[in-house]
């Protein structure tokens, strides 16, 4: 599919536009970034209700579209995307422009060094906020 | 924080939740800001933010977490025409001589017309309407509908009930895209609307007794002074609060009113003084009986006069049932100039002139003209052709230690979830320096 190279793509503009955005101060912990950008529509805990997304709980390594009974769009669930670091960090830097019709409405708010540690967060092993 | 609307409520929780200490000031006698509930369950009426869209993610979760229930509202009652003083009865549109669209739109609705006519739409994500490389290419609704000859009468029809901008002139092409991009947004998600059941100012009132520390009423901000590692807001009641960061969530009329010392820069001050807002004028009663079903009227009106739209809806099957005047845009000013009691007089003797057999059945609810509230300035943030890219960006730049939220500050929701998203943001700016 063409979704992973523009996971490429996206990767590569990341790295050419926003070299060192972060400053100096602490850096948030994936867990914070979680709460901050994903928890209002994303549950990630061991009990896993749909919210107005679906459950991220174990995301690693699962295909796009794939939670039990969440009603995804067309557009995701065919997108042949599996979720690890590089594609999360495309999907949260631009889900919207990744796949053209999903049902994720989400202005980036991170920078890349934060979306890189937020993916992280994700696939290590049964992370809860 | 200053404001206990919702940006500001739900700002102050997830700040709370990362271990801040908040303070949350708000100048009005009762948190919710644009949310704002007319009357008592069920007999209740909505003079602010309404309807709450299946895809509203933030705040769907924030009243499932705090027990508020949702339900989707009763349906409103269809609308009938009155246009140049003359009545058009809804299914009567399409053939009526008083239809004044030209022949290939005569089946088009008054109220279908703009997503009728505005389009193609370049808008591929939520927040491209405010990329800076389409709004440089922007341009008024009237331009566009001129460059596609669209006849005059079509366009005179557009002139009214505008509800993001004053006139086509001054309304900006991308932000009605915008408008029509966030409708089938919602309806890509194939379930119902929503509204809080008892009143949607419930859930601002839930926010706030969920928080650590209660909301300081009656207290408005007028002045926040940066020395150093603090920030004073000075309250009009001559206090003065010290805090270490500020996040201020007021709409920009409002903000117009706050001194900042040091000043903002020029640019960000100009997009303050120079976005406007929604005119909205509302008269709300309550109705017992469906009255203008003798006279073969759908109940609901769209005027192209001073009432604006009228819409009724039950609150239960048979009655009573919630009419609400809705003026909207230039049609406010036959009113803006008058007192309270003679708007309400105004709009009243028009109404019962409209509905002359609900006469002596409307009772009276309330009149809120938003325009008017200094602590709004208006219903919500408008743009004006070129406006979505930096003026809309320069709004929300964090200054030092004081951090913007608003509806008007949000890219890929507006109104209530746009109010939501904008405090996430606020808050990840603020966490990235003092967290
Ligand atoms: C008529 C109407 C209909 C609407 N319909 C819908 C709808 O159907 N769906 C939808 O999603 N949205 C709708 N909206 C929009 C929605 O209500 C708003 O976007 C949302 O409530 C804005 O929240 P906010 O926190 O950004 O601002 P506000 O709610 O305005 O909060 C700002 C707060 O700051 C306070 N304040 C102002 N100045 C000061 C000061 N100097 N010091 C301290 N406090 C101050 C104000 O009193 C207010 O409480 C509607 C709005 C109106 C008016
Ligand atoms: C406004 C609500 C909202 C926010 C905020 C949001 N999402 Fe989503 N997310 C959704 C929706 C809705 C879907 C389903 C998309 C579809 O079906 O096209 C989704 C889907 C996803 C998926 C695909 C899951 C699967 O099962 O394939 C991932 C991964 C994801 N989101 C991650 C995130 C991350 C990480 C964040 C925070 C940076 C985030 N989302 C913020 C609403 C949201």
């Amino acid at each position: 599919m063409s979704a992973s190279r523009t996971v490429i793509l996206t990767l590569a503009w990341l790295l050419v536009s926003n070299p060192c955005a972060v400053r100096a101060d602490t850096p948030l912990d994936g867990e914070t970034l979680f709460r901050l950008a994903c928890q209002a529509c994303h549950a990630l805990g061991p009990e896993t209700p749909h919210r107005i997304g679906p459950p991220l709980t174990n995301i690693a390594d699962k295909p796009a579209g794939t939670a039990t009974d969440y009603p995804y769009s067309a557009a995701l669930k065919q997108s042949g995307l599996v979720w690890n670091r590089p594609t999360l960090v495309a999907w949260i830097t631009g889900a919207e422009r990744l796949v053209p019709g999903t049902l994720m409405a989400h202005h980036n708010t991170l920078q890349a060094p934060e979306a890189l540690r937020l993916a992280e967060y994700l696939t290590r092993s049964a992370p809860r906020p | 924080m200053v404001g206990a609307g919702l940006a500001g409520l739900y700002a102050s929780s997830l700040l709370q939740a990362l271990g801040f200490g908040v303070r949350v000031v708000e100048a009005r006698k009762r948190v919710g800001g644009r949310l704002r509930t007319l009357g008592e369950a069920p007999l209740h009426s909505e003079a602010g933010g309404n309807l709450i869209g299946p895809n509203y993610g933030r705040i769907i979760a924030t009243a499932e977490r705090l027990g508020v229930a949702l339900q989707p509202p009763p349906r409103g009652l269809p609308l009938d025409y009155l246009i140049q003083g003359r009545t058009v009865l809804r299914d009567d549109w399409p053939t009526s001589p008083d239809n004044p669209l030209p022949e290939a739109l005569h089946q088009v609705r008054p109220e279908q017309l703009s997503a009728a006519l505005l389009k193609p739409s370049p808008l591929v994500t939520s927040y491209d309407w405010c990329s800076p490389e389409l709004a440089a290419t922007d341009v008024s609704v009237l331009d566009f509908l001129r460059r596609n000859d669209v006849p005059e009468s079509a366009i005179a029809l557009l002139e009214s009930n505008l509800s993001y901008g004053d006139s086509l002139s001054t309304t900006s092409l991308l932000s009605m895209f915008r408008v029509q991009q966030g409708i089938s947004r919602a309806m890509a998600f194939r379930r119902p609307v929503l509204e809080v059941r008892g009143g949607n100012q419930r859930l601002p009132e839930a926010m706030a007794a969920s928080l650590n520390t209660p909301v300081e009423l009656d207290k408005q901000v007028i002045g926040l002074h940066t020395r150093g590692d603090r920030v004073s807001a000075e309250l009009k009641d001559g206090t003065v609060l010290d805090a270490e960061a500020v996040v201020i969530t007021l709409p920009a009329p409002a903000l117009r009113n706050v001194h900042f010392s040091p000043g903002l820069p020029e640019d960000q001050w100009q997009a303050i003084e120079n976005v406007r807002y929604q005119k909205v004028t509302q008269a709300h009663y309550r109705l017992d009986a469906p009255t203008w079903k003798s006279a073969g009227r759908s109940g609901g009106w769209w005027t192209d006069g001073a009432l604006g739209r009228i819409f009724v809806r039950p609150v239960n099957d048979g009655g009573p049932y919630l009419v609400t005047v809705w003026i909207t845009g230039s049609a406010c000013a036959d009113t803006d100039a008058l007192d309270d009691e003679a708007a309400a007089a105004f709009i009243d003797q028009r109404l019962r002139r409209l509905m002359p057999d609900a006469a002596d059945g409307l009772q009276p609810m309330g009149l809120v003209r938003w325009q008017r509230e200094p602590l709004n300035g208006g219903a919500w943030a408008i743009w004006q052709p070129g406006q979505t890219g930096a003026v809309f960006r320069a709004l929300h730049r964090p200054q030092d230690r004081i951090f913007f939220a608003g509806e008007h500050t949000a890219y890929a929701h507006s109104g209530m979830e746009g109010a939501m998203e904008s405090a996430e943001r606020a808050c990840l700016e603020l966490a990235r320096r003092f967290a």
